[in-house]
């Protein structure tokens, strides 16, 4: 999973940028599953699913099939069954998860690729255990 | 004779401190081999690329060029390759 | 019109404020291959938009906001957008650089160009949410500072990116500047412009995406670029550690740090100001702008004494010389506390600690009474340079008149003073003084928008010159170096990076990050986009002149050319003007007056019917 040292961030937002980039071909930093919150004057924090071993939002979700793991043993968004409650993200120990067009987002790593760690200017943001 | 050496911003970090004193002939050919020699920073392979060395705020270049000596009183500072603020 | 180009948001915004009119079009193909975006979008428009003559504060007047085709990538720095308009400090060409994160949520909602008309009946704010724009009523946000103002529209528009004004641009007052997110559009009076339209802010929200022409090679041109910014000992040495005063030991070592309005050589305390003091007393963390790894931005706490408790972000190099050594202080706790002020009233804080080191001199000199201005107003007193920003930024007793620059304060209080108003074409002369790098005389004298150190920075070339080919106080090579940087600085205000990425990167590969991303054939030679950096620099020349401006309109300060330099490594030199400006022109192609001959606008391919012959 995607580790995040918060004294280290900046708040450059790169790696919004490269995760919609990498994700979708396209440069947009909304859409993206990882998302900068600031605090000015201070850096703020990010956003972003750590694949955590809880799976909180998994147990909080009041539909069925909106989550489940998935075959990689990720935590995983069914849209059609998702009714937008963010329960997932109230309940989350780490934080709030990003959102897009009010569905919750679920960083998965880039499968292993972890984009975001290869352009983060600061190693604020890392390979965690898997 | 003994002068005082000021190191700029962050040179100041790579050799440890912001000022200190050295021993310099009035020869400016020879400054730079005395601030390696006395302070342990490799100035020569750097000055021009990564820093540059001032005397009385002018670059030791310069005063190499126009044959000027070192004297007593002068200032000299060591500043890393900057752009602007 | 067909598809969007690769890199650009798409599209220009027209609000007209007078009739309540938007209108979100297409972004011409043809625009872009000539002007490129930011700075060189604005001087086409206005050029070809604004009559001259125009009051800069009536409704005639437009203000654009331009961002670059790199502004919101993956390029390194690519934070930056451009503010434009006539300004209502100095009555000609203004364009305003701004970094932080406000430009690229624009580009994200799609927009490359906002150009701003006419005036609103009652006070409003523009919202953005990509195609969905409105004009709403800000009675109830009227008057607050720029820290409520975003705080507020944050809250009411989550997600979203607020440029504001102040008090002070709602009091048109002339150094009032537009506060983005923390950084600003600073110079020469844009937020008075927004204030004499009624429009307190721009509140932007942008969800859609860039495209980008060939992904692997700007993904690869990208990556180098940030490698390349990573070798530097500036980008990756000196500035993120101590911010944008990483210069200021050299600086005024070399005799270039303007001390007491230009006039004095020393003051109490001076020893503690520099980047080491700043970075052991004030520094609590850095910041960086959008897609920046420099870092440059810091932000500050003042931990102990008479302003214990202070907060802000900075303070820059620019704003601890105008109220440090400008001012003859060296109270770091009031630096951060003016600069923090001036972010709140929403001013150009070179310009207020410009003008308040000359009201000091005046004072000093007696040329104007202490109870004309309240209080004792000596160089040092921190006090007085606090309730001087206050002054200045509510329009109160003194203030009123500092507030409208320092080149009319001078004209007001008279005394001989006019030859210490430290100004060119009416816009105050930021933290180097030129008689120590007479090349920055130059670029003051030259530069389009008044007296300012970004059109043309020489002052490391002509310090630390490896190659000792330059002399920092004589004229040769000056003319040569500065209209050299004109023109590619020209370029760097208008594809939307940071003026510190320059450092670290040279032209070809800005001019690969560019090409990549757009796939726009022009874009891939340097020598093209060089001579679309002269193009540029030529058009906003031609705005100015005009309005009227000619030779006598490039000058420096008495001061300057007349007295010799305090500062011993300056060797009493003063600035020779007159031999670079004759240089200067000839190099330019322009008259003795200073003009654009018609074989050099034939040249650059400009239509500027009045100077043809």
């Amino acid at each position: 999973m995607l580790k995040y040292d918060k004294e280290l961030c900046t708040g450059c937002r790169l790696c919004e940028v490269i995760c919609s980039f990498n994700r979708f071909q396209i440069i947009a930093p909304r859409q993206s599953f990882i998302q900068y919150v600031d605090n000015w004057p201070q850096v703020g924090f990010i956003d972003f699913c750590r694949q955590c071993k809880g799976q909180k939002c998994i147990e909080a979700c009041p539909q069925e099939d909106a989550l489940f793991v998935n075959e990689h043993s990720m935590v995983e968004l069914n849209h059609a069954a998702c009714t937008k409650c963010l329960e997932c993200s109230e309940l989350c120990p780490f934080g709030e998860l990003p959102v897009n067009g009010g569905y919750p987002l679920f960083c998965d790593t880039c499968l292993g690729e972890y984009s975001c760690v290869k352009w983060c200017p600061t190693r604020a943001l890392s390979r965690g255990d898997e | 004779m003994n002068l005082k050496i000021n190191f700029s911003a962050g040179i100041s970090d790579e050799v440890g401190m912001r000022e200190t004193v050295i021993t310099v002939s009035s020869n400016p050919n020879d400054l730079l081999k005395c601030i390696e020699e006395q302070i342990g920073f490799p100035v020569r392979s750097k000055v021009g690329t990564r820093c540059m060395v001032l005397v009385n705020g002018r670059s030791i270049k310069k005063l190499i060029q126009e044959g000027a000596t070192i004297q007593e009183g002068d200032s000299i500072m060591v500043v890393p390759y900057l752009s602007g603020g | 019109m067909g598809e969007k180009i690769p890199g650009y948001g798409g599209y220009i915004l027209e609000v007209d404020l007078s009739e309540g009119n938007i209108n979100r079009q297409p972004l011409d193909e043809e625009l872009i291959k000539e002007y490129i975006g930011g700075k060189g979008f604005a001087s086409k428009i206005l050029y070809d938009e604004l009559p001259s003559g125009i009051e800069p504060l009536s409704s005639d007047n437009m203000i654009l906001f331009a961002n670059g085709p790199l502004t919101g990538t993956l390029a390194p720095t690519s934070a930056r957008s451009v503010l434009s308009t006539k300004s209502p400090l100095t009555g000609i060409w203004l364009d305003s650089n701004c970094g932080g994160s406000f430009g690229p949520e624009l580009k994200f909602a799609g927009i490359d160009l906002l150009k701003i008309k006419g005036k609103a009946k009652t006070p409003k704010y523009l919202l953005i949410e990509d195609s969905d724009i409105t004009l709403i009523d800000a009675d109830d946000i009227w008057g607050f500072d720029t820290f409520k103002t975003k705080e507020f529209l944050h809250q009411r528009h989550p997600g979203t990116k607020v440029a504001c004004i102040g008090p002070s641009g709602e009091k048109m007052i002339p150094l009032a500047c537009v506060q983005a997110e923390g950084r600003s559009y600073g110079r020469g009076g844009g937020g008075a412009v927004l204030g004499s339209k009624n429009l307190k802010a721009i509140v932007v929200k942008g969800n859609e995406g860039i495209s980008v022409y060939d992904h692997n090679a700007f993904v690869n041109s990208c990556r180098e670029a940030f490698g390349e910014l990573m070798l530097s000992s500036d980008s990756n040495g000196s500035r993120p550690i101590y911010g944008t005063s990483c210069i200021y030991s050299f600086i005024q070592e070399a005799g270039v740090l303007p001390i007491q309005n230009f006039k004095g050589s020393a003051f109490p305390g001076m020893e503690r100001i520099n980047e080491h003091s700043l970075l052991e007393n004030l520094y609590e963390g850095n910041r960086a702008c959008f897609a920046c790894p420099i870092i440059c931005s810091k932000h500050s706490l003042v931990k102990g004494g008479k302003y214990k408790g202070v907060i802000g972000e900075g303070p820059e190099y620019e704003n601890v010389w105008s109220f440090g050594p400008q001012c003859g202080n060296s109270n770091l706790g009031s630096i951060l506390k003016a600069e923090y002020l001036c972010d709140y009233y929403g001013l150009d804080a070179i310009s207020t600690g410009n003008v308040i080191g000359f009201l000091m001199e005046c004072y000093e000199k007696k040329l104007i009474p202490e109870t004309e201005i309240g209080f004792n107003a000596s160089f040092g007193n921190d006090e007085a340079i606090i309730k001087l920003v206050q002054m200045i930024s509510k329009k109160e007793g003194i203030g009123e008149l500092l507030g409208k620059g320092v080149a009319k304060a001078a004209k007001e209080i008279k005394g001989g003073s006019e030859q210490f108003a430290m100004h060119v074409k009416g816009l105050e002369l930021p933290a180097y003084d030129p008689r120590g790098a007479v090349g920055m005389g130059l670029a003051y004298a030259t530069s389009d928008r008044g007296a300012c150190h970004l059109r043309a920075y020489t002052v490391s070339s002509e310090i630390l010159d490896s190659t000792a080919r330059l002399d920092p106080l004589t004229a040769e090579y000056k003319a040569e170096l500065v209209k050299i940087e004109q023109d590619w600085f020209s370029i760097l205000d208008s594809i939307g990076i940071c003026i510190f990425a320059n450092f670290g990167l040279n032209q070809n590969q800005l001019t690969k990050l560019l090409h990549t991303l757009t796939g726009i054939k022009e874009f891939s030679s340097l020598v093209k986009l060089l001579t679309i950096g002269e193009k540029i620099y030529n058009l906003t020349r031609l705005f100015n002149c005009r309005e009227g401006l000619k030779r006598d309109s490039d000058m420096l300060p008495y001061r300057l050319i007349e007295e010799e330099s305090p500062h011993i490594s300056a060797r009493n030199n003063t600035v020779p003007l007159d031999e670079m400006l004759n240089e200067y022109y000839f190099i330019r192609g322009w008259n003795k007056e200073g003009i654009p001959t018609s074989e050099k606008i034939n040249e650059l391919g400009l239509k500027c019917h009045e100077f043809e012959n």
